[in-house]
């Protein structure tokens, strides 16, 4: 079984944006039809006007795995006439995977019935009309009921901090820290740092186990030097069943340019 | 060793320059990620030269995309031309994998790899037994059906593996048995039938379903793919695949077959 990561990519105009998800499969081909599904609920809530051009499929262990769904296949929104001018107007689900992990998604490009013209409950707050309701909660539910995943970062606890007094800083400013570290790869291969002599470092760093026992971690670029001291922590990257999906409020957040346009940089002109 | 020929590789919405590894111990190469138009065919199969954009980190020292230290911005200008509808090279070597022959390296023409151009001969691959290729109009399936396997596959595809992308082709079915529900050779219920069309990147989902509704026939039934519903424009371009499942009929001495006829490629009609 593996983690794949599927990114459905949304147009409208000169404006797009892409919504991430996270499902466990054997094969690709599997994930594929999963995410076909998925697709075809979260057409349910889109107006006609904002296309959800292509999904993407990838492996999420391997670099550059990539399979494409192409727009003739996954196709336009399917909410009849109802038109979307304003796609910032999105509706925030928070997606939560037990007590301990949550994450947002802006489900947008919704039909403006249900978002500027619903029950207006006062300033800036728009209430979702029984319709979008409905729908929202279906694809809520979808989401839940079929395994989809949310992707978190999983902390070591703190009784698991290791004190570092060992790190040495080779030519190419890669630092080798070694000590009894053989459980470690099996861990994960993100560390926490805190409490270190430079603070530039602090946060999280990768780092690449090259033998047992030892772990290398190249600082970014302009990290500065790194003293001897200071713990770190194992962060494992962990996918969990999403438990809950809940649609909270509306929000509006602004979108980058679309993946399909022709050439050239997005546009900010009002074309009349 | 290996060309996209123009398919789309991955969704980005920049191009850039980088450096790719093709193969497991070579020295990376340089590339570049420019656009092609929405109506190019996406590529047909996972693979492992999508770009670092979609990964947490740009760091990999393995096959595909390199977390090069300069990767420059590419105004993303396509060529000149695109010729071809399918890419060059072993899918092995798309999907990271050792092929198991020799792989020979391309042949440029006027800048463009020969094999762009000139597709080589479709071939059948399927079961039962081993894959085997088959080339041209030969049938595939049980020359004696009294024990056959519980389905028979077929898919259009080049001889180098690759599965081929047509715009259209004809596949039809072949039994000389009896039809006789009395005696169950060949029953809607038990032996559906499905001819049909997939989408591209996707392998198992078939868009035509068509159950076992021959009329009675003393020695064959065809059955000719264009009837089949669903393989609209959605579906184009796809891969050609037919496959009876179920099972098996259990008359002796008879034959099962599933035929490749024809197909259609760059508007050209070609009889197997």
């Amino acid at each position: 079984m593996a983690w794949y990561k599927v990114n459905f990519l949304f147009g409208f105009g000169k404006q797009g944006w892409s919504e991430t998800y996270y499902h466990q499969a054997t094969a690709n081909v599997d994930v594929v039809n999963f995410s076909k599904a998925l697709a075809q609920e979260r057409k349910r809530l889109m107006a006609y006007g904002p296309v959800l051009e292509a999904i993407r499929v990838s492996d999420d262990a391997v670099k550059g795995d990539a399979q494409l769904i192409p727009s003739n296949i996954v196709g336009t929104g399917s909410v009849g006439d109802m038109p979307c001018d304003k796609i910032e107007t999105a509706w925030y689900v928070r997606l939560e995977a037990g007590f301990f992990y949550r994450r947002q998604l802006h489900l947008r490009g919704l039909p403006d019935d249900w978002t500027t013209s619903a029950e207006f409950a006062g300033p800036g707050i728009w209430q979702p009309t029984p319709a979008f309701k409905a729908a929202a909660e279906r694809f809520c539910a979808y989401v839940v009921d079929n395994q989809w995943l949310i992707r978190v970062k999983q902390r070591g606890a703190e009784n698991e901090d290791r004190l570092v007094t060992n790190a040495v800083r080779d030519d190419n400013d890669i630092w080798t820290i070694t000590g009894d570290f053989a459980d470690w790869p099996q861990f994960g291969k993100c560390i926490g740092l805190r409490d270190l002599e430079v603070p530039q470092l602090y946060g999280e760093q990768r780092y690449v186990a090259t033998a047992v026992n030892t772990i290398k971690i190249q600082p970014k670029i302009g990290g500065g030097a790194w003293g001897v001291g200071g713990h770190f922590r194992l962060v494992k990257i962990v996918y969990e069943d999403i438990t809950t999906a809940a649609l909270i409020r509306a929000s509006n957040r602004k979108t980058g340019r679309p993946f399909f346009l022709t050439r050239g940089r997005a546009s900010n002109r009002v074309t009349e | 060793m290996i060309s996209p020929c123009g398919l789309v590789m991955d969704y980005l919405r920049s191009g850039y320059r980088t450096e790719m590894r093709m193969q497991a111990g070579q020295e990376p190469v340089p590339v570049r990620w420019f656009r092609v138009g929405k109506d190019r065919p996406v590529f047909p199969e996972p693979h492992r030269f999508g770009s670092l954009n979609w990964e947490d980190d740009h760091e990999n020292d393995g096959i595909g995309e390199q977390s090069a230290p300069e990767r420059t911005y590419d105004k993303g200008k396509p060529p000149a031309i695109f010729i071809g509808t399918r890419p060059c090279g072993p899918i092995e070597l798309f999907r990271g994998q050792t092929p198991d022959k020799p792989v020979t390296p391309l042949r440029y023409v006027m800048g463009v790899p020969e094999c762009c151009k000139t597709a080589p001969a479709p071939s059948i691959l399927g079961n039962p037994g081993a894959i085997t290729a088959y080339r041209g109009r030969v049938p595939l399936g049980c020359s004696s059906c009294a024990n056959v396997p519980g389905a028979l596959n077929a898919r259009l595809v080049y001889l180098d593996g690759l599965p081929g992308i047509f715009t259209g082709f004809q596949v039809n079915v072949y039994w000389n048995g009896s039809f006789l529900e009395g005696t169950r050779p060949w029953n809607a219920e038990w032996n559906p039938v499905v001819v049909g069309l997939t989408c591209a990147g996707i392998d198992n989902q078939l868009f035509g379903l068509v159950t076992a509704t021959f009329v009675p026939n003393p020695s064959f039934g065809w059955f000719p793919s264009d009837s089949i519903p669903g393989t609209d424009e959605r579906c184009s371009p796809y891969r050609a695949v037919a496959s009876l499942a179920g099972p098996a009929p259990s008359e002796s001495g008879r034959t099962l077959q599933l035929i490749f006829e024809e197909f259609i490629e760059g508007g050209s009609k070609y009889v197997l």
